[in-house]
């Protein structure tokens, strides 16, 4: 192993010049990194499972997968971040463990992650050569740094981006799309050769995502393997030379660019068959009770209007980015609301609510339960009963009847089927789909119209889920309307009535349940026909 | 719902865990009484009536500070101006006083000051959103500044002397159970109190769940404030004066320990009156055990400090056991 | 969940520079509006003196700076300069040990207090804050221990302490350049050397460091040790300076130090300051107005305000600095 690395430090260092020049004999391509029966398991799911692929030198491979699918996982085992349980990764044919980052850094693994990893106090050319710093220094007997030396090296690496930083500014000053360039200058000095991409462009600009395309296209004339990793499958047709496809962490597809379509990658994704919609039809739905136009946000989401009657569930879908939660967040009165109007059903009559007022009716389960959903040190009880709490206080003084609270408690535990020893439990003592549960009870207890849901079988079992899926239904059927967020296709055609689409936050679409097709959904998703 | 044997040994794994943590909670009291028996055999002086009051007029102001604190804490904040808004309160108070007489408005006058200054470190941590330390680290540095030029370095005296009068020891005892009864009953029984450690956990969720966290955590230094100001009327009457070193930053050293030995989490989210109220104790019995067997102070110190390590040692390690 | 949160994106490209600036500006304009007040303070002696009373803070200054700057604080860093002046003290008294043994029993004194904070801190994981505070308790208390609390005076190495304070060089004492040498040697070290770099890039953003592969850890041991090693040295400075142990010694220096450390640039939450001129600076802002303001005949009781007044403006310029990057 120690010998391996030895051969590529050297074998690097040598290459690492002759990188960007295109030489004759080194036009072909070259299989470089191999992925062989790679699995991953964690607590309830088998995020990769028996994943494959071979990626070549000289080409963009770029791998797709809806929310979950396993890419994520998938990168951080090549960056070291995790380890696999099952398989091996090749590297020019030797095979390699990735233990930490370091390690990857040293196989020439650069994981250009999703999370701007620049230090802003550093200059441009110290965030560049940050892991070698030691290699420049005036003399070695001084731990003193070359400052001069420091700078021309990095000034190399932008130029070969054709990037002209002045490696002197701070890097707090630069733009995001600049900071971009300079985490791949850093991963190209550390004599990367495999970079891996990690939605790079989400938080781009339209010029800086041009400019990003075009590095990357100069990266692939050079003996690199590029991994590029997206949601918007515009982008693949744009760069990519091959493509991967992860669903539920196993390989479906395997194709050059070139002899496909977008549909193609679509059905890939999502898969041919869907479950039929067994059970729940969309029963009497009452009057409208609300009503919310041109809501717009601080950046997202950007005008957006949709109306829900009693007892509905609308379905809110759209990829990562596009504003879902925003909107959210901004209906709710989390974010700050630029333009936009509530009106709500209260007493007969459809009025105007600032979104203070209108959070008295709704509940809102939030995306990440640990984040924001759950007190995870305290006892379920008290969990339940945090957003209600002045149902279980008497009227004047406000003293707390605890036995009423566990008493409350006890029943939705009950009625949510919540697997727990008793009320007492703490709430990081349960597992992913009882805590899910626990939020979801709360809210219940509240007894809100509108039920704000964002995610809501996410990290949950597969028996969780159905629970929770069967609760919506049945809450439903009682009159409470829903609006939900889900990345899954599957899950949001079983469950709504009704579904908006959302792209770089605006609504894009609004689809009824009859005319719903995952085609016209995931078309829908990326902007509009393919 | 059928269980599993695998259930059912989770279940009892589980209730184990809970009556463990119910104990936990008993073995400070138990440790600090079964110290207080050891030292009424072994310490002669100790088991006094005089002693015994002594040592509860002394706890009193650190307790009553310790009260405002610990609710500062409870929702993830700190306040380590407490004693020097303490002075500074006793000082404009008293200047009050002794020029007018009126000791009504000059305690009142105390407690608006001690409200003013919580109320500017609210505002800062809670809506400009701020560091407690770093906020409430300058409200003690500007406090001790205006105390000393207040004053201009001299004592305030020539007190009516009914000030002192009225709060003897045991009224001043009285006073601090009073305090430590209500703070307990708003932590422990009211919506309020509740709101604190639902904030202290989580100040997202507290969010999200609806809770005016803002307003909250406002309210949490202005009462710290209150507090001081309280100790500043019990103070000033002590001494029949007020002076500028009436707040040294032993002893926010001493309220900070009583605090975290009490069971206080720096992180927030933990935390209770009556702990917090074992530690004040606690504390002072150290200085007072030390003077009465002839330790000098500065070893108390040392021991004190000692011993908070270990508390958050022991606090630390708790929480990661629970995590890992 | 977006990826594009609220506080994240910020297409503006240049941040305020303000803050750096105007420190400079503030101590220009102390000096010259002092010098015009009184015409005795510009004077050689009076700047000399004040710099050289205040080399203990110069040096507890530019310890803490050490901590701030990777994100951690360090309160025990005055109670660790009194314990290593009282034990450099009695050495050199009741044990007439050699100066050098006794500058080097500070030292180590101080090491070990810096090892005991990094287990506690970096390897526990316990909370910076309270731990160090507690350390401050401890050790100030183990100072008091030394001194059995009473004063201690170098009657009998005078003149070795004599000889310090002068030193060679005409007329300079050397101990002024040795603090002046650290400083600067500090300032070097963060700009020119990986780990100061390194420390910046820990104090900046951790998470990113560990991913690179920054063994944060070691980082912050050294650091700790490098805060208390240079309290140390202050303490021991201290004794000599002062040619006695007081026991209510350095006293708030560490309140003081922070103060300091903010006035002159260095951000409590990490990555942003320097020893020189930035913390420097900081002490000096300090020590002149205390200085000037006697100068001036203004009442040693409105100083203490003063002083707090700009520490609290200085604490709110940094948090809010840190809200609107």
């Amino acid at each position: 192993m120690i010998l391996l690395r030895l051969n590529l430090l050297e074998a690097r260092a040598g290459k690492r010049a002759a990188n960007f020049k295109k030489e004759g004999n080194q036009m072909q391509n070259r299989l470089l990194l191999q992925i062989k029966n790679i699995s991953k398991y964690f607590p309830g799911v088998k995020a990769l499972n028996n994943v494959s692929f071979d990626a070549y030198t000289r080409e963009v491979l770029g791998l797709v997968g809806v929310n979950g699918a396993g890419k994520s996982t998938l990168l951080n085992i090549l960056g070291g971040i995790i380890k696999p349980d099952e398989g091996e990764v090749i590297i020019e044919g030797h095979k390699v463990e990735i233990r930490n980052p370091r390690i990857a850094e040293d196989l020439g693994i650069a994981f250009i992650q999703q999370e701007i990893q620049v230090f802003d106090d550093l200059k441009v050319f110290e965030n560049i050569l940050i892991s070698d710093l030691y290699k420049w220094r005036s003399t070695k007997a001084l731990p003193f740094l070359n400052i001069n030396k420091l700078r021309t090296e990095s000034k190399k690496y932008l130029d070969m981006l054709g990037c002209n930083i002045d490696v002197n500014t701070r890097a707090a000053s630069l733009s995001i799309g600049e900071k971009q360039m300079v985490q791949i200058s850093r991963a190209l000095s550390q004599g990367g050769n495999i970079l891996l991409f990690d939605e790079p462009t989400s938080s781009l600009a339209t010029k800086e995502k041009q400019s990003l395309f075009e590095i990357i296209k100069k990266l692939r004339a050079s003996n690199l393997v590029i991994i590029y990793i997206t949601h918007y499958l515009d982008e693949i047709f744009e760069i990519c030379d091959k493509v991967i496809v992860l669903r539920d962490g196993q390989v479906t597809g395997k194709e050059n660019v070139n002899d496909i379509n977008k549909k193609n990658l679509i059905n890939y994704m999502v898969g041919h068959d869907i479950k039929k919609m067994a059970g729940y039809k969309s029963m009497q739905t009452g009057k409208k009770i609300l009503e919310v136009t041109n809501i717009t946000g601080e950046k997202l989401p950007k005008d957006v209007s949709f109306s829900l009657r009693k007892g509905e569930i609308l379905g809110v879908w759209g990829l990562m980015g596009s504003g879902r939660t925003e909107l959210f967040r901004t209906l709710l009165g989390f974010d700050k609301m630029r333009k936009g109007q509530i009106r709500y059903r209260e007493n007969g009559n459809l009025k105007q609510k600032k979104s203070k007022q209108f959070f008295k009716n709704t509940g809102y389960v939030t995306e990440e339960r640990h984040f924001s959903g759950l007190f995870l040190q305290m006892p379920l009880w008290k969990n339940m009963s945090s957003v209600c709490l002045k149902k279980f206080a008497s009227r004047y003084l406000r003293i707390l009847r605890s036995k009423k609270e566990k008493n409350a408690a006890r029943e939705y535990i009950n009625k949510v089927n919540i697997s727990a020893v008793n009320e007492d439990m703490l709430a990081y003592q349960l597992s992913g789909g009882n805590q899910q549960k626990v939020v979801l009870a709360k809210w219940f207890m509240k007894k809100p119209e509108v039920l704000f849901m964002d995610e809501p079988t996410k990290g949950v079992d597969v028996s969780a889920k159905a629970e929770i899926q069967k609760l919506i239904f049945e809450m439903a059927k009682s009159g409470i309307s829903f609006v939900i967020v889900s990345s899954e296709l599957e899950e949001i055609m079983y469950l709504c009535d009704r579904i908006i689409v959302l792209y770089d936050g605006k609504s894009v679409s609004e689809v009824s349940k009859e005319d719903f097709s995952k085609d016209k959904l995931m078309s829908d998703i990326t902007g509009g026909e393919s | 719902m059928k269980k599993t044997k695998n259930t059912l040994e989770i279940e009892d794994k589980i209730k184990s865990m809970q009556k463990m943590q119910k104990w936990q909670t008993i073995i400070l009291p138990l440790l600090i009484v079964l110290i207080l028996i050891i030292l009424c055999i072994f310490v002669e002086q100790f088991a006094t009536f005089g002693n015994i009051i002594n040592l509860l007029v002394q706890v009193s102001p650190i307790g009553i500070m310790a009260c405002g604190v610990t609710i500062v804490m409870i929702t993830g904040g700190i306040d380590i101006s407490a004693p020097a808004v303490m002075a500074t309160a006793a000082v404009i108070g008293a200047d009050y006083i002794a020029r007018t007489g009126n000791l009504v408005f000059g305690s009142v006058l105390m407690l608006l000051v001690g409200a003013l200054m919580g109320a500017i470190n609210g505002f800062a941590v809670a809506f400009l959103r701020m560091v407690p330390l770093v906020v409430t680290l300058a409200m003690m540095t500007i406090n001790m500044g205006i105390a000393i030029w207040w004053t201009m370095g001299e004592s305030i005296v020539g007190l009516p002397l009914n000030f002192s009068l009225i709060f003897n020891e045991f009224t001043i005892i009285g006073m601090y159970i009073v305090v430590a009864g209500i703070f307990s009953f708003i932590l422990r029984k009211t919506v309020f109190g509740r709101w604190l450690y639902y904030i202290g956990n989580n100040v997202n969720t507290a969010r999200i769940s609806g809770i005016p966290t803002a307003f909250v955590i406002f309210m949490t230094y202005i009462i710290s404030g209150l507090c001081a100001g309280i100790v500043g009327i019990i103070n000033t009457s002590i001494l029949s004066s007020a002076r500028p070193g009436m707040g040294p930053e032993t002893q926010i050293l001493d309220i900070v320990s009583a605090v975290v030995i009490g069971g206080v989490s720096v992180n927030g989210g933990v935390g209770t009156i009556e702990g917090a109220v074992i530690g004040s104790v606690f504390i002072i019995m150290i200085n007072n055990i030390m003077n009465l067997i002839g330790v000098p102070d500065y070893y108390a110190g040392f021991m004190k400090g000692i011993i908070i390590i270990l508390a958050v040692a022991i606090d630390t390690f708790k929480t990661k056991f629970i995590r890992g | 969940m977006s990826v594009i949160s609220g506080r994240q994106i910020t297409l503006e490209k240049k941040p305020f520079n303000f803050s750096a600036w105007s420190v400079y500006l503030v101590f220009v304009l102390l000096l010259v509006v002092f010098s015009i007040i009184s015409p005795s303070f510009l004077t050689f002696s009076n700047i000399y003196s004040v710099i050289l009373n205040g080399g203990p803070l110069i040096l507890i200054t530019c310890a803490i700076t050490y901590a701030l700057l990777t994100g951690l604080i360090d309160l025990s860093v005055a109670a660790v300069g009194y314990a290593s002046g009282s034990l450099c003290g009695i050495l050199l008294k009741i044990f007439n040990a050699p100066i050098w043994v006794a500058f080097l029993g500070g030292l180590v004194l101080a090491l070990v207090i810096g090892g005991i904070n990094s287990l506690l801190v970096v390897k526990f994981k316990m909370n910076v804050v309270i731990t160090t505070l507690s350390m401050m308790l401890v050790i100030r208390g183990l100072g008091k221990i030394i001194t059995r609390d009473q004063t201690i005076l170098m009657g009998n190495n005078i003149a070795v302490i004599r000889r310090a304070r002068i030193g060679f060089l005409g007329g300079f004492p050397a101990l002024l350049f040795f603090i002046i040498a650290v400083v600067m040697v500090s300032q070097l070290v963060l700009h020119y050397t990986r780990f100061g770099r390194y420390i910046i890039a820990v104090g900046c953003n951790e998470k990113a460091a560990k991913n690179i592969g920054i063994n944060v850890s070691k980082i912050k041991t050294l650091v700790l040790l490098t805060t208390s090693g240079i309290c140390g040295i202050a303490g021991v400075i201290w004794v000599i300076t002062l040619g006695a142990v007081v026991t209510r010694g350095l006293n708030s220096y560490e309140f003081l130090a922070i103060a300091s450390a903010v006035l002159g640039g260095t951000s409590l939450f990490g990555g942003k300051g320097s020893f020189f001129p930035g913390s420097l600076i900081g002490v000096l802002i300090l020590l002149f107005i205390a200085n000037g303001l006697t100068i001036v005949g203004v009442s040693p009781y409105v100083m203490p305000l003063i002083r707090g007044v700009i520490i609290f403006i200085a604490m709110y310029a940094d948090s809010l600095r840190l809200k609107f990057e």
